[in-house]
């Protein structure tokens, strides 16, 4: 396939902490004894110690990436035309066809994404099993934790992240297993 | 849950574009083929969250954490580089108006460097 004249990505995060209060009452009590109104009950709020939301979003060029990525490993999705024709026995007009999910096991043990030593320009990782997910940019440090269902997005520094150093795990000599989606771009 | 306990829910969304000639709109990602998003609201067991600060200069986040979010709220020239292991590898950068949050491991060392002129927000919890 031709590569494309330019590729980019937008990415963005969003920060709500949280505090419980109590609301206050409406209940009255009117003449004939019924109430009206509600009670006091438990609620969330906005945390009044940091006392703002977070959040951004790339703007401009985005995070502009290498055109060519010379690999179809550097996102875990599958594309139909991706899949070899001559190994397909379907009667395509019959046929529905989707992007997959192939997603990536995790272990407990260390492994790198994607394969190669280039620099890598944003990482996007999301958890799609239960076991938290660990990560680690540089050395063998695992310091970025990816609980369930959460995803990690960022525009990383390509002069110290690489192929090579960005790898993934569950909790060490834990034997649990998860599943990640991701992209990978150079 | 009780009068006063905390939670933070956190998103991280991105979406891969492709443009196919110069000067053409930008298509999702024919590798991808979709918007990528994961939320979760991470329960702070009974500990606590830390007030918005402002930074101007490079500087340590803080220790022991295990949520941060960095924000670089306005950068007039140079960039804006994070590092957890207190400022010794850099490994992610923020342009303005851009924001990294995540849960990270208590042993990690998050600090801003800042080369320029910048302001950046954080916040954390423990």
């Amino acid at each position: 396939m031709a590569t494309p004249n330019d590729r980019r990505i937008v990415y963005g995060a969003h920060v709500i902490p949280q505090i419980a209060y109590n609301t206050t009452s409406t209940e009255v009590t009117r003449e004939e004894g019924s109430t009206a109104g509600r009670a006091s009950y438990e609620d969330w709020k906005l945390d009044t110690t940091v006392a703002k939301r977070f959040g951004g979003k790339s703007t401009g060029d985005h995070v502009q990436i290498t055109h060519d990525q010379s690999m179809d490993g550097w996102v875990s999705f599958l594309s139909p035309i991706d899949q070899q024709w001559e190994a397909v026995d379907n009667v395509w007009n019959l046929d529905s066809t989707i992007w997959n999910h192939e997603g990536l096991g995790v272990t407990d043990t260390l492994s790198v994404i994607r394969s190669g030593s280039d620099g890598i320009k944003f990482l996007y990782i999301k958890n799609l099993g239960t076991v938290q997910c660990e990560l680690a940019l540089e050395g063998d440090e695992r310091d970025i934790l990816i609980p369930g269902g959460a995803a990690v997005s960022m525009r990383t520094n390509s002069s110290s992240v690489t192929s090579a150093t960005v790898k993934v795990a569950t909790a060490a000599s834990s034997s649990t297993t998860t599943t990640i989606e991701y992209v990978i771009a150079k | 849950m009780a009068v006063g306990d905390k939670r933070i829910l956190y998103k991280n969304h991105c979406v891969p574009q492709e443009q196919v000639g110069s000067g053409d709109r930008y298509y999702l990602d024919s590798d991808c083929g979709r918007k990528l998003t994961g939320s979760y609201l991470y329960d702070l067991d009974g500990a606590g969250t830390t007030a918005t600060s402002t930074i101007t200069s490079s500087g340590a986040i803080g220790t022991t954490l295990d949520f941060i979010a960095v924000t670089a709220a306005s950068i007039s020239s140079g960039t804006v580089m994070i590092s957890l292991d207190n400022g010794t590898t850099s490994i992610i950068e923020l342009k303005e108006g851009e924001c990294f949050a995540s849960k990270i491991a208590s042993g990690a060392q998050p600090y801003v460097t800042i080369s320029g002129t910048a302001s950046v927000d954080y916040m954390s919890g423990t």
